[in-house]
């Protein structure tokens, strides 16, 4: 495998519980998020939006709102330099094949969702540019439109995009589904369905842009990919070398923040106007226009033998793109490479497609397509196990890939795979069932695994880079391009030098998403930027040890592989000690440098070719289980989730407390999904938005999760670390709605599982 | 960030200030207590007045005074927190308390007042919703437009009235004092709502809610359940307020009014009839119950269908009255405290 990074030595401060640098800035409210900055002379910016999810833009005149008191322009897709923006190449990617994703910046001649841009108004007050949106004078004509992928596949449907309305499509084959069919004991079929869902980040999309006085068009903002600058600067058509993103500190990004947000605007209107410019969506936007999760219908049909044993598995996908293609046939890849889960699939056949419609925009979020798949096979998993009477934790044991193994994609299992001991562990954590509080409340438990990828696909060719360097004092400083999005990647950065360089953490500084002054690391996506980073960090960190070891082994007469660097000092065998601070005097003296760019690639291939059997997509994947204790009031239908626990094999855990931070947050995010959110569409008009209709979580709703948190040692990170961001998120539906049949015998198959629909599933309620 | 538009902040201290200053801003004006329900609705530009006349300092608004015996009197200013926690009301009329204490969230019911709780606006999905949103879709006749989106001929509103607290109120018989350039009325809490999703209010705009009058405890029992997708912020999708008084073990009198399934709390007449003269028996209650009907008219336009919620009306008066009844009850609406 590449240069992966691993280590057998002791640690002394990887693997510790440590206070990120970030945490107490943030709960004390001295962090400076994107929307906190200002500059002298600032505008402030607004987006016109389109109130129709299909039409024909007949009339498009700014000239009342552009003489309205205070407003300093308004542009409309005529002024945009390159009004195309390439929608499915973020961060370090070069190429993805064939698929090329594009959508305008400013709405040209037609609509096709509610809340597309259609003109940039930037004033002098926030209150003046929003008079100046009113004023824009739009006529629309209503065209036709359709909002179910099922009429939008249909023949004669009205195409959203002149290509036809099927985005992508992907297709596994794999043994003989017919002959597996034909030897099961039992078959079981099901068909889920799951809705859109927003990121629902406490800090909306914000940034504020200027033209710093080297003339390069800087845009600081919340941003999961500085790397977008390319995209500012092909829109604006200047140089990309005339372009900055600096990325602060993020209140969530969630695939949220993946695609470009405000950058793109931020850049035309500096650019348009010389004056630095501020934009902050309100919530009310955020829900509106962000692109969301997509919703599937899933359609399984399982064949097992008495064994538990799958023999055949026959899926169907669909998958709602919206408006749009973003990173749609992305995630559709993820969908179809998870779809039989983390376990054995001897006969399978996978049909994945994916429709426009006249719906809001979906993209990346948060488990990428490999979270709708867990609802179906792990749905699919429980009534197998239930039909043959067989222990859910027993089940997946038997199913479970081995090392060696291959998923239907052909990607062999290179890595340990912990379902079963996880599994255990989860459902063991879940310790004496509680008795149910009267006659007519149930309780009952539901088990759910999941594999996610972490690591961009192989074909896209990712690479991290970092910059580790000495000051004089001995204090060190840590580059890398990485945006730290809420879970500690920055701080994670810091462990992994100290741990290397022997420097202690409060000597270290990180400065990171920076597009001019940080070397680039990619996207902070994919739960790739501890792998990553992590990685370049620590090759970064190695490289710069041995440089500077090279010359402590000859002031101190030894050999450099005895030499040890422990807190600020360098440790000979005998006892002897030489400060760091003499070491780089020394350093400077004989012309070696006393900073390193560390650079790693991560495993690369070239694309697969699904109907040749295929092979790797993925460099590796990060499993986990979860287990949930529910209890159903089946008078009403309402579930209350009392205990839950959630494992994953992290491979290692470089801060365990941010990593119990990213197993806890996931799973209640994914209780959300299972539970209560819901963007709710009619006709292509979004119904919530605002957090007083799109309901998320409260305290009040979800219980203490126990993170269990396994360590075998096996990923592909620094110190043979996992990605942790995305998997948590995965099995929380499909654990819930297991531990609903457990306790009443209901099968939840629609997300969410709302009271009115278990009220239903009951028969409580049949009109 | 939606803003507040501007508006000239008055801050009268006595009651009569306020009345007068009602009287100079004419139709400009608008009340405003603890400002949660107004100040969201003025951001969405549901409410554009210019002047706002705030209750906050009017301290002979404030504070709860009476007996068990006497009953008791709310001001119209008390919060909705103090009232949750109010010994006397907590003991007396738990589901006054229990109302209070289950509006919204901890902090909205620190400001949130029980005048403002009981004139608090109507709502409709297709009306709680932004400006730009509003203006996509055409309006509607609650503001600035000319049809209902919900039931699109018909001449009237069906914006469902929110309040916790009024159907609480009106199944005591509590009675509201109104202050206005006239001079002081009392009236029963019930004649203060109409069937309106526009006009929900029957008082008159320049008129000010003072208090909210208890009649005396007096072996009455009451209960408050609410319906509501999470534990914590969400309007009541239902509201059951019941409330009985005893005759040794038969019930003399019952008043079961039910929230949230019209522009007005609307009282459960033939359940409350069927408990009279008899016992709180299992069999009695889900007698009561079952002739508790659900939600008038079949409109989608809150959270939850119709069917079901015409089902749970079913199942949260059951429970409303076994808990006044000392039946074991297992809601999940009661564990949030105030
Ligand atoms: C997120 C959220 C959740 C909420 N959840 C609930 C809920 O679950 N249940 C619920 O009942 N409410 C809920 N509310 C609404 C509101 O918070 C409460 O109803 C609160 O009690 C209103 O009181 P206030 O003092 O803040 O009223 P204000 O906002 O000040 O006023 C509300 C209305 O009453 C009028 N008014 C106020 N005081 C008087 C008076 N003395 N005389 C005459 N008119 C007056 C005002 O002019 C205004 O029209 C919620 C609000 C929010 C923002
Ligand atoms: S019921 Fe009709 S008129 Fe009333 S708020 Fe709703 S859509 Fe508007």
């Amino acid at each position: 495998m590449a240069d992966a990074v691993a280590t057998t030595q002791e640690l002394r401060i990887v693997g510790q519980p440590i206070q990120r640098h970030d945490a107490r800035d943030k709960v004390a409210a001295a962090m400076a998020y994107a929307g906190d900055f200002a500059l002298p002379g600032m505008l402030h910016a607004f987006v016109l939006r389109s109130p129709y999810p299909s039409a024909r833009i007949v009339k498009l005149d700014t000239q009342r709102a552009a003489a309205m008191p205070g407003v300093a322009v308004v542009l409309t897709a005529r002024d945009v330099p390159k009004n195309t923006l390439s929608t499915d190449v973020p961060g370090q990617t070069t190429t993805v094949g064939p698929l090329r994703a594009t959508l305008h910046v400013l709405a040209e001649d037609r609509v096709r969702h509610q809340g597309e841009p259609v003109a940039l108004i930037a004033a002098e007050t926030l209150e003046q540019a929003r008079a100046a949106t009113e004023a824009v004078d739009v006529e629309y004509a209503p065209l036709p439109s359709v909002f179910t992928t099922a009429d939008a596949l249909a023949p004669g449907a009205p195409a959203v995009h002149e290509s036809g309305n099927l985005l992508a499509q992907w297709r596994i084959a794999r043994g003989d589904v017919a002959a597996g069919f034909a030897r099961a004991a039992v078959v079981v079929e099901g068909e889920y369905v799951t809705q859109f869902v927003d990121a629902a980040y406490l800090e909306p999309e914000s940034g504020v842009a200027w033209i710093d006085s080297d003339g390069v068009i800087t845009i600081r903002l919340s941003t999961q990919v500085i790397e977008h600058f390319r995209d500012v600067a092909e829109v604006l058509n200047v140089p990309q070398n005339r372009v900055r993103v600096i990325g602060t500190y993020l209140g969530g990004g969630f695939g949220g923040k993946e695609d470009v947000t405000v950058e793109v605007y931020l850049g035309l209107l500096a650019l348009k106007t010389g004056r630095p410019v501020k934009m902050v969506w309100t919530r009310q936007e955020s829900l509106l226009a962000r692109a969301k999760r997509h919703p599937y219908r899933l359609k399984y049909r399982t064949g097992a033998l008495a064994t538990g044993e799958i023999v055949a598995q026959e899926i169907d996908l669909l998958a709602d793109s919206g408006a749009y293609a973003y990173l749609s046939a992305l995630v559709l890849l993820y969908s179809t490479v998870t779809a039989a889960g983390p376990y054995r699939a001897p006969n399978v056949s996978v049909v994945a497609r994916v429709a426009y419609t006249n719906n809001p925009p979906t993209s990346a979020m948060r488990g990428f397509g490999a979270m709708q798949t867990v609802f179906g096979y792990e749905s699919q998993m429980d009534r197998v196990a239930r039909a043959l009477g067989i222990d859910p934790v027993r089940v997946r044991a038997v199913n479970t890939l081995r090392r060696g193994d291959s998923l239907p994609v052909g990607q062999v299992m290179e890595t340990h795979v912990a379902i079963p001991e996880l599994a255990r562990r989860a459902w063991a954590a879940l310790g004496t069932p509680a008795a149910p509080r009267a006659p007519h409340v149930k309780v009952g438990r539901g088990l759910a695994c999941n594999l996610q990828p972490y690591g961009r696909i192989v074909w896209l060719h990712d690479w991290s880079s970092a910059w580790i360097g000495f000051e004089m004092d001995g204090s060190l400083v840590v580059r890398c391009g990485a945006p730290d999005v809420g879970g500690g990647q920055a701080s994670s950065l810091c462990q992994i030098a100290s741990e290397v360089l022997g420097v202690p953490l409060d000597r270290i500084v990180v400065h990171v998403s920076d597009s001019a002054l940080t070397p680039l690391s990619g996207t902070t996506t994919a739960s790739r930027q501890l792998y990553m980073s992590g990685n370049a960090v620590l090759k970064a960190a190695r490289e710069l040890r041995a440089q500077l070891l090279t010359v402590a082994a000859r002031l101190l007469d030894t050999d450099a592989e005895k030499l040890e660097m422990i807190d600020g000092a360098v440790h000979a065998p005998d006892a002897r000690t030489l400060s760091l601070r003499s070491l780089l005097v020394e350093c400077a003296r004989a012309s070696v440098p006393r900073s390193h760019l560390g650079v790693y690639h991560a495993p690369a291939g070239e694309p697969v070719d699904l109907n040749a059997g295929a092979g790797k997509v993925f460099p590796d994947y990060t499993f986990g289980a979860h287990a949930a204790e529910v209890e159903v009031d089946t008078e009403t239908g309402e579930v209350r989730v009392l205990k839950y626990a959630a494992a994953h094999d992290v491979g290692r855990a470089i801060n365990p407390q941010s990593v119990e931070g990213q197993i806890q947050g996931g799973a209640v995010q994914g209780l959300g999904y299972g539970l209560m959110e819901d963007v709710v569409v009619e006709d292509g008009i979004n119904l919530t938005t605002s957090f007083a209709t799109y309901l998320i979580p409260t305290a009040a709703d979800v219980p203490d999760v126990e993170a269990i948190v396994v360590e075998s040692g096996e990923g592909l990170g620094p110190f043979n670390a996992r990605g942790i961001g995305e998997p948590p998120i995965g099995p929380p539906a499909a654990a819930v709605a297991n531990a609903i049949e457990d306790a009443t015998g209901a099968r939840m198959t629609r997300l969410p599982i709302t009271a009115e629909r278990v009220a239903r599933a009951l028969g409580l309620v049949t009109e | 960030m939606m803003r507040l538009p501007p508006f000239t902040y008055v801050a009268p201290r006595t009651v009569r200030d306020a009345v007068a200053a009602l009287r100079e801003h004419g139709a400009d004006a608008m009340l405003v207590a603890g400002g949660t329900d107004l100040y969201p609705n003025m951001k969405r530009r549901q409410f554009e007045p210019k002047v706002l006349v705030g209750l906050g300092g009017v301290a002979e608004m404030r504070g709860v005074r009476g007996s068990a015996r006497d009953g008791f009197t709310i001001g119209a200013g008390t919060t909705l927190s103090a009232l949750a926690r109010h010994p006397d009301i907590v003991r007396h009329y738990p589901g006054l308390a229990t109302a209070a204490g289950l509006v919204s969230s901890p902090q909205l019911r620190n400001m949130g007042t029980i005048g403002g709780n009981l004139c608090v606006d109507t709502r409709c999905n297709y009306y709680n919703q932004s400006f730009a949103w509003r203006k996509a879709i055409g309006f509607c006749m609650k503001k600035d437009g000319e049809i209902c989106l919900v039931a699109p001929g018909s001449p009237r509103c069906w914006a469902v009235s929110s309040s916790d607290v009024a159907p609480v109120a009106w199944s005591l018989g509590a009675k509201v004092r109104l202050v206005g350039p006239a001079g002081e009325r009392v009236i029963p809490a019930e004649a203060l709502y109409r069937d309106d999703g526009i006009q929900y209010l029957a008082k008159q705009p320049n008129e000010i809610l003072t208090a909210l009058l208890l009649p005396p405890a007096d072996g009455r029992r009451s209960a408050y359940m609410k319906l509501r997708r999470r534990g914590s912020f969400d309007f009541p999708v239902l509201g059951v307020a019941v409330s009985v008084r005893m005759d040794g073990e038969t019930v003399r009198e019952a008043r079961i009014v039910l929230g949230a399934v019209a522009s007005q709390p609307r009282e459960a007449t033939k359940a409350s009839a069927a408990l009279v003269g008899r016992q709180l028996t299992p069999e009695a209650i889900d007698a009561a119950a079952e002739a508790a009907a659900g939600p008038s008219k079949p409109l989608d336009n809150t959270d939850f269908t119709h069917p079901y919620r015409k089902k749970m009306t079913r199942v949260f008066v059951a429970r409303a009255l076994r808990r006044i009844a000392g039946l074991p009850v297992s809601g999940r609406v009661e564990e949030e405290l105030a």
